[in-house]
């Protein structure tokens, strides 16, 4: 078994939710890992080589080996168990801290559902003019009251503990493309700060979405 | 650290899969003996000054284990693995293989729930064709599932946390009206997984004391 990422395949999107696998693959010295970035509009996740190892045509798909794991989650959890004793420690060995750690990491998954049940609409309908506006109403209410308990998750520095885990592997994508949409600073000081800090991060630098550097972020937060 | 989970609290309610799933693993890990709140949700008891103590977010299963408090179904489910992997049932295997096999379907079971919420709480003014279209998404993740089974269960022949996750989804399904007739192997999954210690100790009360409902006739 390779210990630097060479027998592993992984098919991601940049800038989605499943970015953040790069993310956990780099923390864990996998680097070497054969790196497969789609692109969604083209449709290639359903290309005959994805659904050869997700039937399901859904990213991010990882191949280890003979092994394949899909599930985001679920993959984050097989790295930090396989590998285990290299790179960043993502799972603490001291129960309270373990506990808050998967607990924020599965935490993620409501920031998730309400960032995209509140965005697909105004994609699909090219731009929120364009969208029904009592849904809107209710979805961004629901997004923002998830991104006011991350606020509050932040006050730390980190996610979960004291030092970057897991949870964070799994969070900062997510709030990134936020403060890249226009979450506002003066309201999400925390959220803001960590995003910040997190982008001197080497592994958030080698993962950093190509086509951000190139283009604006949508104006979807500005007025939360 | 053995334990018999009497330094443990659990709130819960009857019949949601989230809750069953910390159950399950409590009995597993040979914890059963911890402190078991039930709540009503007709009565708002997932929104109790108890439960908020624990949980800001007011939602169950909420889990204390002395001072650690862990809430989230799935993540109680990987601290009573990861701090009990001693005792009990090993709900994770070691064989890298089987690991990645289990873990995936363990964090899969959440997009068969997704499904199925879609169609037992449709809101009230979805269409007909809309309707039909969730039970035909919600049948075809179940043909998904019928062909996973390919031993006796989720993980080749031993009971894994991936079976933890699934038995209670399914189970709520069939409570809700889904005929197993179609999928022959999770009807026999259903069958014998419904006879397991930890299953029998955890099953819905209300559900023995009550019909079940129709909303997954037809699915």
């Amino acid at each position: 078994m390779a210990t630097d990422g060479s027998d592993m395949v992984l098919y991601w999107a940049s800038g989605s939710p499943s970015a953040w696998l790069a993310l956990a693959l780099h923390e864990k010295k996998l680097d070497k890992f054969k790196s497969n970035l789609l692109i969604m509009s083209k449709g290639e996740q359903n290309s005959a080589e994805v659904l050869a190892i997700n039937p399901r045509g859904q990213v991010p798909t990882f191949r280890h080996g003979d092994n394949v794991v899909n599930e985001s989650m679920a993959i984050g959890l097989y790295l930090e168990s396989v590998f285990k004793n290299q790179g960043t420690k993502l799972l603490p060995d001291h129960p309270g801290h373990l506990a808050l750690v998967l607990q924020r990491f599965m935490e993620v998954k409501n920031l998730d559902l309400k960032m995209r049940a509140h965005l697909v609409p105004i994609m699909m309908k090219g731009g929120i003019e364009n969208v029904d506006k009592d849904v809107e109403a209710v979805n961004r209410k629901a997004v923002v009251n998830e991104f006011v308990i991350w606020e509050g998750h932040l006050q730390a520095g980190y996610a979960a503990v004291e030092c970057f885990s897991l949870a964070d592997v799994a969070l900062f994508p997510s709030v990134a493309s936020a403060v890249r949409a226009g979450l506002p600073g003066n309201r999400f000081p925390n959220i803001h700060s960590y995003v910040n800090r997190l982008y001197d991060r080497e592994s958030i630098k080698k993962t950093f979405p190509p086509h951000w550097a190139n283009s604006p972020g949508l104006n979807i937060y500005n007025d939360v | 650290m053995a334990s018999d989970g009497t330094n443990i609290v659990l709130y819960w309610g009857s019949g949601s899969p989230p809750c069953w799933r910390a159950m399950i693993s409590l009995f597993e890990k040979q914890l059963g003996g911890f402190e078991s709140n039930l709540i009503e949700f007709s009565k708002r008891g997932h929104k109790s000054p108890e439960v908020l103590a624990l949980n800001p977010r007011g939602q169950v299963p909420t889990f204390r284990h002395g001072d650690t408090i862990v809430n989230e179904s799935v993540a109680i489910c990987f601290y009573l693995e990861n701090v009990f992997k001693n005792q009990g049932t090993k709900l994770l295997p070691e064989d890298h293989k089987e690991l990645a096999t289990a873990l995936q379907r363990t964090l899969e079971v959440l997009s068969l729930a997704m499904k199925g919420r879609a169609v037992v709480y449709k809101q009230q003014g979805i269409s007909d064709d809309e309707l039909k279209q969730r039970k035909q998404d919600l049948s075809k993740e179940l043909g998904v599932w019928e062909d996973y089974l390919k031993s006796e269960y989720l993980v080749g022949d031993n009971f894994s946390m991936a079976d933890v996750m699934m038995f209670p989804q399914l189970a709520y399904f069939v409570r809700y009206g889904l005929v197993l007739d179609s999928y022959p192997k999770l009807k026999a999954y259903y069958t014998k997984v419904s006879e397991r210690e930890s299953v029998k100790k955890s099953w819905p009360p209300h559900w023995k004391e009550s019909d079940g409902l129709t909303a997954l006739n037809g699915v």
